[in-house]
């Protein structure tokens, strides 16, 4: 290899580096939020910049690059439920969050997040992934839909029938 | 504009993704509308709540592991 190719490759891993010290969280609450498994959402994380590194080329604006990896990782966490189940999987059969898990609940705003917390895990999975994306993650609708592969229009309503279901699972609370 | 069509648009209001026309529409409803002014104040809160914290984040020494192995990984393919 010559300096000029370690250079560019150095380069192509402290891009890589710089990625995951900005939107590693990101990336693992995404994996989580479809796999309730933190083991299960690291390998993702590590699975989803491992990709990234391979398809640097691809992302050629900087604005777009927290939309770009969690689509990388989206479809990993999709990959490792289709392990799972070792059959296609479909984001409306996202698994709902294991039983046993409760969020403790006391009177003040985190306790209201807390809560929040708790209807999201209770939504549909196709409905959570989107809000989480929408209004957990700032993505815009159209970043919410390019992430999960759909049209706008369906990505808006996602979002719109996941903010009402939760409206109504806190109704007394958020005013 | 009726309580159903503001209801229909609640995400595009919050989103400011309205038109100009049907914006004005929404909110000269909500001006005389409890039920809907409520509602769209509690998606308010719902959405600003959502941002405030994500619940989920990486443990920060399996955030160190991650990141060595993954610079171990793509350093090595590169």
């Amino acid at each position: 290899m010559s300096t000029t190719d370690g250079d560019a490759s150095g380069a192509r891993v402290d891009r890589v580096v710089e990625l995951f010290e900005r939107h590693a969280d990101s990336v693992f609450h995404v994996a989580w939020r479809i796999l309730w498994s933190t083991a299960d959402a690291e390998d993702v994380t590590q699975t989803t910049f491992v990709r990234a590194f391979t398809r640097l080329d691809q992302l050629r604006d900087d604005g777009r690059e927290r939309p770009w990896l969690l689509q990388i990782a989206y479809h990993s966490a999709l990959d490792v439920l289709r392990r799972r189940r070792d059959v296609p999987t479909d984001p409306a059969e996202l698994p709902d969050r294991p039983e046993g898990d409760d969020t403790e609940r006391v009177a003040d705003r985190r306790a209201t997040v807390a809560l929040l917390q708790a209807a999201i895990d209770d939504l549909p999975g196709a409905l959570r992934i989107a809000f989480v994306l929408r209004d957990v993650e700032g993505l815009s609708t159209r970043d919410v839909a390019d992430t999960l592969g759909i049209g706008e229009s369906a990505a808006k309503m996602r979002v719109a029938r996941a903010r009402e279901q939760l409206r109504l699972a806190l109704e007394g609370v958020l005013t | 504009m009726r309580c159903e069509d503001v209801f229909d648009n609640l995400t595009d209001l919050l989103d400011g993704a309205l038109d100009r026309e049907s914006e004005a529409a929404a909110l000269e409803h909500l001006a005389t509308c409890e039920r809907c002014e409520i509602t769209l104040a509690e998606t308010r809160t719902l959405v600003e709540l959502a941002g405030d914290e994500r619940p989920t984040r990486l443990d920060p020494s399996a955030r160190a592991t991650l990141l060595d192995r993954i610079v171990g990984e793509v350093g090595r393919d590169s």
